[in-house]
């Protein structure tokens, strides 16, 4: 039974491969040759102003969490979509009952959001 | 179009999963009152009453349940069971409710949250755990351990103003998260090994040979692993002090019982249900958990001077008692949801007690500060020594009894040495329970303060005691529901 994971070890060692081949040959092939102008910031670039570890508003997450939750919201509702039809051809309309069960959940909550101005971009603290 | 495919929805699956809606729906329903009203008073008043309503209808549903026979029934597809043992677990989960709503109100205030929001949080973890005593796939079993972990990770961190809180929230949530990463891990394996998720087939594989694959037993390991953490038992405890303490009193009530009550739902019903034939193969891991987490909690328990500390630590300690249960026949079984179920009610209690004592914003920590409470505060002095005996072990109490049965299964079933470090490891526990007793009753000094305790919560903290000591004077009828529900279990 083992064998059978024979094509994942040939992947992992092919994939290795791939990698290790991607950084050794440009190696020996290219021209060695850097200049201070090589490490300037490129075309569009500009210089970076201060450290990257800033504190971000929280406001980004806050979206961020919510597309996600509806996104998922909308994988979930696709299968459902496609099979409807013909789920609704024996059971009746439980199935959208089901959905709007669902869907009412989830709004409950971005309404609450909304309410408690989560969602506001500009937000007097409260 | 294709052909008519047919909804795997029988007509009474949805009275079987009505504590499930129920509660879901009490969450959703607590959202809509703080939107609803302004007044803090009017939010208040209706949190209560839709939690409670929540909590009646879940028991409600869960008795509506058609047993029939006391076979196992599979439901939506397959997914879930309801069965005796759903319905024994449910009502544990929604008189658990009931008691937080009413018993945690102070401390949730006194912790500066808002009841709504905590309610409605712990709302969607109730509905987690309900889910975990019906998980009959391992799909299902890791939905219902992530459903009920989340909002607590939430709920961990919402003392924001404090130091340990913000500990404890961010160690509960990386150690969780690393736990169900173990648990989908061991799911991923069993799965690899029998190339099936659903209970009834995998308990069919491993009995026919299953369970000499070493997929199978690679990944009974690592679930066993995760579902450890979710009820703190050695080595996988560690976070169980931190967390207990830094959180708010009223979020570790809920961890120390229903958290832990779900965890071994889920654990007795997956290794007592499909994994018994592989349960002699892992037994020796199962050992070392159940004898270090009796030795390690206990002492642990010894050293603290913090209450909630020295609860975390007697949790850790009790939750080896309970697994010990499982090493034995069903008769072991049965004494391990036993014991489940009485120590959930006196831990519910203990914790009741604590959070009315505190004065202002300051809860009482020590153990040194509940000196001379029973000077005091007589009464509820009383109520909380009840619950400490019982969860030492005394004999009038329920403790004593479901320690009885669990230690009468092991040296049944030959772990006699178990049995003996078992008896051992109470006798220490009798040690620390005591000190919280003789501070209450035999020291003079100190001024505990009681927060006030409404008609209610006094009905609830004496139904909670009054069980206690039923469970421990005629353990008869609930011992023989205990043995029919776990009957359902193989």
């Amino acid at each position: 039974m083992l064998f059978d994971y024979l094509s994942v070890v040939v992947l992992l060692v092919l994939g290795l491969a791939n990698i290790f081949g991607m950084m050794v040959l440009p190696k020996l092939l290219r021209p060695h040759n850097p200049t201070a102008q090589k490490l300037v910031a490129y075309e569009c670039g500009e210089n970076p102003i201060g450290t990257s570890w800033l504190q971000y508003n929280v406001r980004f997450f806050v979206v961020a969490l919510v597309f996600i939750i509806f996104d998922m919201e909308i994988v979930f509702m696709f299968p459902w979509a496609v099979v409807f039809k013909e789920v609704y051809a024996t059971s009746g309309p439980l199935p959208l009952i089901e959905m709007a069960f669902f869907i009412a959940v989830l709004a409950v909550g971005l309404i609450y959001l909304w309410v408690e101005g989560l969602l506001d971009w500009i937000r007097t603290i409260r | 179009m294709g052909t008519p495919i047919p909804l795997p929805i029988m007509p009474g699956d949805l009275t079987a999963i009505g504590p499930l809606l129920a509660v879901v729906i009490a969450a959703a329903g607590f959202l809509a009152v703080d939107m609803a009203f302004t007044r803090e008073e009017l939010k208040n008043r209706w949190t209560f009453i839709i939690g409670i309503i929540g909590a009646a209808l879940a028991a409600v549903t869960a008795l509506m349940l058609d047993i029939g026979t006391g076979e196992s029934r599979l439901i939506l597809g397959e997914a879930l069971y309801a069965d005796l043992y759903t319905v024994f677990f449910d009502l544990l989960f929604a008189l658990l409710m009931g008691a937080s709503l009413v018993l945690s109100w102070t401390a949730v205030e006194r912790a500066r949250m808002k009841p709504v929001e905590f309610y409605s949080l712990a709302a969607f973890s109730f509905a987690g755990m309900f889910l975990t005593s019906r998980a009959a796939d391992l799909l299902s079993l890791f939905l219902a351990i992530e459903l009920l972990s989340m909002p607590l990770y939430v709920l961990a961190g919402f003392a924001t103003t404090s130091k340990t809180g913000r500990e404890a929230a961010l160690k509960y949530f990386v150690l969780g998260s690393v736990a169900s990463a173990i648990l989908l891990f061991g799911i991923a394996l069993m799965y690899g090994g029998t190339g099936s998720i659903d209970y009834v087939e995998l308990g069919a594989q491993v009995s026919s040979g299953g369970r000499d694959s070493p997929l199978v037993l690679a990944g009974l390991a690592l679930i066993l692993a995760g579902l450890a953490f979710k009820v703190g038992a050695v080595p996988f405890h560690m976070w169980t002090p931190d967390v207990y303490e830094g959180s708010p009193t009223a979020v570790t009530a809920l961890m120390a019982t229903g958290v832990k009550a779900a965890g071994l739902a889920a654990a007795i019903r997956f290794l007592a249900g499909p994994m018994a034939a592989a349960l002699s193969y892992v037994s020796v891991m199962l050992w070392w958990i159940v004898a270090l987490s009796m030795v390690v909690g206990n002492a642990g328990a010894m050293l603290q001077s913090n209450v909630k500390r020295l609860l975390a630590y007697s949790s850790i300690a009790h939750a080896g008692y309970i697994l010990m249960g499982l090493l034995g026949d069903s008769l072991g079984t049965a004494a391990a949801v036993y014991y489940t179920a009485v120590y959930v009610l006196s831990v519910a209690g203990a914790f009741g007690v604590v959070q009315y004592f505190g004065d202002g914003d300051r809860e009482l920590e020590t153990v040194d500060d509940f000196n001379g409470a029973a000077k005091r505060h007589p009464w509820i002095s009383l109520l909380f020594t009840i619950f400490l005996l019982s969860l030492a072990g005394i004999p009038p109490t329920g403790g004593f009894v479901a320690k009885f049965f669990v230690f009468g299964s092991a040296i049944q079933t030959g772990h006699i040495g178990l049995a003996l470090l078992g008896v051992l490891t109470s006798v220490i526990g009798i040690y620390y329970y005591l000190r919280l007793v003789i501070a209450m009753w035999m020291k003079d000094e100190g001024r505990p303060v009681l927060a006030e305790l409404s008609p209610t919560s006094w009905v609830v903290l004496g139904l909670l005691a009054a069980s206690v000591l039923a469970l421990g004077c005629m353990p008869g009828w609930l011992w023989l529901i205990v043995q029919s529900a776990v009957v359902s279990l193989v």
